[in-house]
């Protein structure tokens, strides 16, 4: 100490020179660049990836939509009636259920999809063989109460699932074959990484797109500035509905919030639909989900994107729709 | 064996890392079964001096009291005993090498008597309306440091350190799953930087290196908690009695507080019962013990020392409390801006 003490007041006595000074300088900055360029070398660089592998898997219908009191049997009915959730989840697989976690509301708000639908899937997918259910989201509230107040995390963990907060540093690049706003943006490597990929949204009102559906879901998965997704967000969702490519879309439309979205809170401005809808195609599913709140599809910039592009299918009378009361 | 300085070591280190321990369950959803209110209600400067800017009977200043009310019988056993900050600097001080250099004129009454003038300032402030002891206060200086700093640079260390090993080495399974599990619970706390963190930590550091220069140089001279328990200590019932001095002066020399004068005799408002000079005393015939024991204190405190008395400051404390006493509860108070056009509401 002594001697720290006598170093330090020779250094403080210690006229500096421009010599001097300059040294100090390159010094400095000469050990931020190489503390710099150690630490970048020390943490990996997340790879690229041209998304999940399209299956082009196929139910028994085109869109199944259950209208029935309780939402767990009304999910297990329409995936029963797609013909099985064998037809999704093969033994041994890795699923991810991407359930709408988002915000610090309870279930009655509606503003998340609503717990038992996610824990009816990941039952389902116990059932037939998988490995492992991952259940997460990047929601916009903070993580914790997000989590635990959508009632998401507990419903799915007492099905066995992993109920975990997504990592942002975990994440792998987009690469599109063709050009895209996307391009390189960081999406969870969970989400892209994994056999099955079950997107489980709450249909509910959305103040910016009309409508939150499956494929404003996504945004979910995408860590990175994601306020920049809203500038020409249609043709970004279609992207990267084309990227994560689900294998099933349930959208729960058991509790719908119809005004101030996607936020919501006002119980007074949820109406009780009790209907659960199961599709492959995300445009299908998504075109159908607005049939049930009567709103045009064209009005809803993705939908819109995805109609001009011809990604997936949107026309519902040509769809094969079986409407079941459970 | 040094037994009583054990059991202060043990005492420190207990209340150190319970303190950690409430501030880092102050995160959602507020788990650790101590509230961390009770840190700032045991804080009897904090809570009068907010009660008094107020105008309010805090529930908080039964706490509050009960500090004091040890203190008459204990003396400044918060000081040394208790306070956060007090460890922290008694572990920057033993880094220190005794005696290095003669300081011995830090020593000097004056130096003490600066507290008192900041307890002076914020009791002024706090009249007037303002609580300002915040800034000073070792409670909460210690809550800031652990709160802004320290949990959130262990929480960044630990996992850039998990993050590194799992990229480094493809631990995508298990130990990822671990991982996970710990920011489920124990490193869940979101790390926030903040703003003023640097500010903390260079007002920490600076706290730091006056203990390396003298032991305890901010409890000394500056603390105003410390200043109200010295004031309080001043009456304590438990005293250090030296039956037997060969005028050594070992204890005054290696004293942290330098609350020892010559021939035994000490200034009781600094003690704070770190229990060094017990062991120091080449007679053993140290001790501390409460008043009415047997063999009497040695010598009569000292007459005639110069600047701010304790009774001056009483006087200070009285005159301006009754200068101000006029506008007690003052109209300015009740007064509100309303914007343009604004309705007053009912009642």
């Amino acid at each position: 100490m002594e001697k720290f003490l006598y170093n330090l007041e020779t250094f403080l006595k210690t006229q500096m020179n421009r010599k001097g000074f300059l040294k100090v300088c390159c010094a400095v900055l000469l050990a931020f660049i190489t503390g710099n360029q150690l630490l970048k070398a020390a943490f990996a660089k997340s790879e690229d990836s041209s998304g999940r592998p399209k299956k082009g898997l196929k139910g028994l219908h085109d869109i199944v939509a259950v209208k029935g009191g309780d939402p767990y049997q009304n999910t297990v009915k329409a995936v029963e009636q797609m013909g099985g959730i064998g037809r999704f989840v093969k033994k041994g697989d890795v699923v991810v259920v991407k359930p709408n976690m988002a915000w610090d509301r309870t279930p009655r708000q509606a503003a998340n999809t609503d717990p038992m639908v996610v824990a009816a899937l990941v039952e389902l997918c116990y059932k037939a063989g998988a490995k492992r259910v991952n259940v997460f989201d990047i929601p916009c509230n903070e993580d914790r109460p997000v989590y635990e107040h959508s009632g998401i995390a507990a419903a799915a963990k007492e099905k066995g699932a992993f109920v975990y907060f997504a990592d942002h540093w975990n994440v792998v690049k987009a690469k599109f074959s063709y050009n895209s706003s996307m391009e390189g943006w960081p999406v969870l490597r969970d989400a892209v990484v994994c056999d099955t990929f079950i997107n489980v949204p709450v249909l509910k009102h959305h103040g910016y797109t009309k409508l939150t559906l499956s494929m404003k879901n996504l945004m979910g998965v995408c860590s990175g500035k994601r306020g920049l997704i809203h500038l020409d967000i249609g043709t970004k969702l279609v992207d990267m509905t084309d990227f994560i490519n689900p294998d099933l879309t349930v959208i729960d439309a058991t509790r719908v919030l119809l005004r101030n979205g996607p936020s919501g809170g006002n119980e007074s401005d949820v109406q009780a639909f009790n209907t659960v809808i199961a599709a492959t195609d995300p445009t299908l599913a998504d075109v159908y989900a607005c049939s049930l709140v009567k709103i045009d599809p064209a009005e809803i910039p993705y939908l819109k994107a995805a109609m001009a592009r011809g990604v997936g299918r949107s026309d519902l009378t040509q769809a094969d729709v079986l409407e079941v009361q459970a | 064996m040094k037994k009583l300085v054990l059991l202060r070591r043990i005492s420190q280190a207990l209340f150190l890392g319970l303190f950690v321990y409430i501030l880092w369950s102050t995160t959602y959803p507020l788990g650790g079964g101590i509230s961390p209110r009770i840190l700032f209600n045991l804080d009897p400067a904090l809570m009068i001096f907010t009660a008094v800017s107020e105008r309010l009977l805090l529930p908080g200043l039964v706490f509050a009291f009960l500090m004091i009310g040890a203190t008459f019988i204990l003396g400044r056993f918060f000081c040394g005993w208790v306070c956060p900050l007090g460890t922290v600097i008694d572990a920057f001080g033993s880094l220190r090498k005794k005696n290095a250099r003669d300081l011995s004129w830090l020593n000097n009454r004056r130096l003490k008597n600066i507290k008192y003038v900041f307890l002076g300032i914020f009791f002024l402030l706090a009249v007037a309306g303002f609580q300002a002891v915040w800034v000073m206060d070792p409670v909460v200086t210690a809550a800031r440091v652990v709160s802004l700093n320290v949990i959130p640079a262990v929480t960044f260390a630990a996992d850039r350190g998990f993050v590194w090993l799992i990229q480094r080495f493809g631990l995508y399974g298990g130990f990822y799953d671990f991982y996970r599990g710990l920011k489920a619970g124990v490193l869940g706390v979101r790390i926030v930087f903040f703003a003023n963190a640097l500010i903390t930590f260079i007002y920490f550091l600076v706290i730091g290196f006056l203990s390396l220069v003298v032991a305890r140089l901010w409890c000394r001279a500056l603390c105003p908690l410390g200043a109200l328990y010295s004031l309080v200590a001043l009456f304590s019932r438990l005293e250090r009695k030296v039956d037997a001095c060969n005028g050594c002066g070992l204890c005054r020399r290696n004293c942290r507080m330098g609350a020892i004068r010559e021939e035994g005799d000490y200034d009781k408002g600094e003690c704070v019962l770190c229990m060094d000079c017990v062991y120091d005393c080449p007679t053993g015939k140290t001790r501390f013990a409460f008043k009415g024991a047997a063999v009497p204190a040695l010598a009569a405190p000292a007459a005639g020392s110069k600047g701010m008395t304790r009774r001056s400051f009483l006087w200070l404390m009285a005159s301006s409390f009754l200068s101000l006493g006029g506008r007690w509860a003052p109209a300015a108070r009740r007064r509100v801006i309303r914007p343009p056009g604004a309705v007053e509401e009912a009642g």
